[in-house]
């Protein structure tokens, strides 16, 4: 019996050695869908980007072999990883053979799959006023915007799975965005139609405001994607019940206002090295926010919305997004 | 027992063949992939002049001269990010130039002065040009609802792409641009068309809006590092480029 064991542990090790993927590779393409079911399926990382914490858009062998090498690691041993604990959903200690079925049984998914080629997003939140007058139809707004005024921040983040608006403010609290507003400033365009923000999240980075100053905080706004309303499913089919959000740091702009500014003037908050616009370190810090709450990131995508957006005040500031956005449970 | 041996030796091999497979597993503190692709380095961020621009040697950097069209160059951006220590952020690297007609906002002393826009300018007509490593930035990336028609060859083999975004993506050599003009999709694959090299990296590619473009080198992304800027890509911060600026290095085109 042993010997059939060391034989059988020499040919993965072998295979591993020969590998040109080998299942300790730290690659990934990046770029893929969420799933909170399959999502979590695809653990192995295969290509040249750099990497984030999630697969390469493909439940294959890659993923498989993964799995096995770490069949039987309980939560104490060098081998075992939450990340490759599966079922039951949260983790129960070990890789055991629930965990090799997830992965097993999803072989052959790829997260083109679950994408919606249909489904119409904007990539941007829009300032409320609309130039239809009193129209209360945001349509021509935020479906074509008519003017650059228009467009305020890029949308950086989706929050999926079950976010609900009591639920997203709920998180958003615990969070370290304690503040919430239910005034309705910005509008977005999703699914095929046009609603207003459904959450308002701040924070001020500083404790105290000067009387005669605003104050310097991290803030986003978020939209419920699918409400039910307008023929809409209640729940997606890929992101069930998610929001689209918009987050960034704003500056004050003495005595009367904020801007995004170009340059996020405390980088050594986030991360030695960090380098970003104010809405780039909005996203970052709601990474970092979610990140210690437990939440799963499913991955990110390029949405391309990168265009630099001029703003009012600061001087001469262009923010803009690197268009990427980060998918985070909402459990 | 003799018999044993040969398994014996086999089991002892595996055993150090999977020990080291097994060590890079060991969770560690801020277990980042940048750590293992990037130098330890310090984050650049800023805004350059011309010549801070001309002289930057990391990312091959592109732009439309020292003015395009009716607009003043305006802005200049240089970005240089490991990647977060927790590896959600990715490395990259970018440089954004703005054309635009007139400066948003107000200059620090508060009062407007020339070459900043009226509230009755505002918003500004601009074009952006944003250039980033194509390794960094692959056209397989950009997600599918987000391409607008499919890509074409733009100057030669360069592939450009449309997007729902309302920019223009073209992916050549070692390189992406993603080109955007106020003025929509026509000012903006006009724009796209004009791209030539500023910086010498950016030069050796594209010396002149004229030289059609190669194809883009995916194959070459096998290992890339994010390269670190040298120190004399230091920016400049209190540099603001205007067409009145007097380059220090004669920019490409």
């Amino acid at each position: 019996m042993w010997r059939s064991t060391v034989l059988a542990l020499a040919a993965f090790a072998l295979v591993q050695l020969l590998s040109p993927n080998p299942a300790t590779a730290v690659n990934s393409k990046g770029q893929w869908v969420s799933s909170p079911s399959w999502g979590k399926a695809d653990v192995a990382p295969s290509s040249t980007l750099p990497p984030v914490d999630g697969g390469d858009c493909v439940i294959d062998v890659l993923d498989e072999q993964t799995m096995v090498f770490r069949y039987g690691a309980e939560w104490w041993t060098t081998l075992y990883h939450s990340r490759y604990d599966l079922e039951p959903s949260g983790g129960d200690g070990d890789i055991d053979i629930k965990d090799l079925q997830f992965v097993f049984g999803r072989d052959g998914r790829t997260c083109v799959a679950f994408w919606d080629p249909n489904m119409s997003m904007g990539e941007y939140s829009y300032k409320s006023s609309t130039p239809t007058g009193s129209g209360t139809s945001c349509y021509p707004t935020a479906k074509s915007p008519p003017s650059l005024i228009y467009y305020k921040d890029p949308i950086g983040v989706v929050f999926y799975n079950n976010a609900t608006t009591a639920r997203l403010e709920q998180e958003a609290k615990e969070h370290g965005f304690p503040e919430i507003d239910h005034d309705g400033e910005q509008r977005f365009w999703e699914l095929g139609r046009c609603t207003f923000e459904d959450v308002d999240a701040r924070v001020n980075r500083e404790w105290t405001c000067g009387p005669a100053d605003s104050c310097e905080s991290w803030h986003f706004r978020a939209e419920r994607g699918d409400q039910g309303s307008a023929g809409l499913a209640t729940t997606h089919i890929t992101w069930g019940k998610f929001q689209v959000a918009t987050p960034h740091f704003d500056d004050d702009c003495s005595p009367w206002g904020h801007f995004v500014p170009e340059d996020f003037p405390y980088p050594e908050e986030l991360y030695p090295g960090f380098s970003g616009s104010g809405f780039e370190a909005g996203v970052q810090k709601v990474l970092e926010f979610f990140n210690s709450g437990g939440h799963t990131f499913a991955g990110w995508e390029d949405w391309d919305n990168t265009r630099p957006i001029p703003q009012e005040c600061g001087d001469n500031e262009w923010p803009a997004g690197d268009g990427y956005v980060y998918y985070i449970e909402i459990p | 027992m003799k018999s044993k041996l040969p398994f014996i030796a086999l089991a002892g091999l595996t055993g150090i063949v999977l020990a080291l497979l097994v060590s890079p597993l060991t969770p560690k503190p801020n277990r980042g992939v940048q750590e293992v692709l990037l130098p330890l380095a310090e984050a650049q961020q800023g805004e350059l002049s011309i010549a801070g621009l001309a002289q930057l040697n990391g990312v091959p950097a592109y732009w439309l001269g020292e003015s395009y069209q009716s607009l003043a160059l305006v802005d200049i951006q240089h970005k240089w990010d490991p990647g977060s220590p927790d590896g959600f952020r990715t490395p990259r690297e970018s440089v954004i130039v703005i054309y635009s007609s007139c400066k948003p906002g107000l200059p620090p002393s508060g009062n407007p002065t020339e070459g900043y826009c009226t509230s009755e300018e505002f918003p500004p007509t601009y074009v952006s040009v944003r250039s980033e490593w194509l390794c960094l930035r692959l056209p397989s990336v950009l997600a599918a609802n987000r391409r607008s028609g499919p890509p074409v060859n733009l100057r030669g083999a360069a592939l450009a792409q449309q997007t729902t975004a309302g920019n223009v993506r073209v992916y050549f050599g070692n390189s992406t641009a993603t080109v955007f003009a106020s003025e929509g999709e026509e000012a903006t694959w006009v724009a796209a068309k004009a791209l030539r090299g500023v910086n010498l990296p950016g030069k050796s590619q594209v010396a002149n809006e004229h030289v059609p473009l190669g194809p883009p080198r995916e194959e070459d992304c096998v290992g890339f590092i994010l390269p670190t800027p040298q120190p004399t890509a230091t920016p400049e911060s209190t540099a603001t480029p205007t067409t009145d600026t007097e380059p220090t290095t004669t920019p490409g085109g």
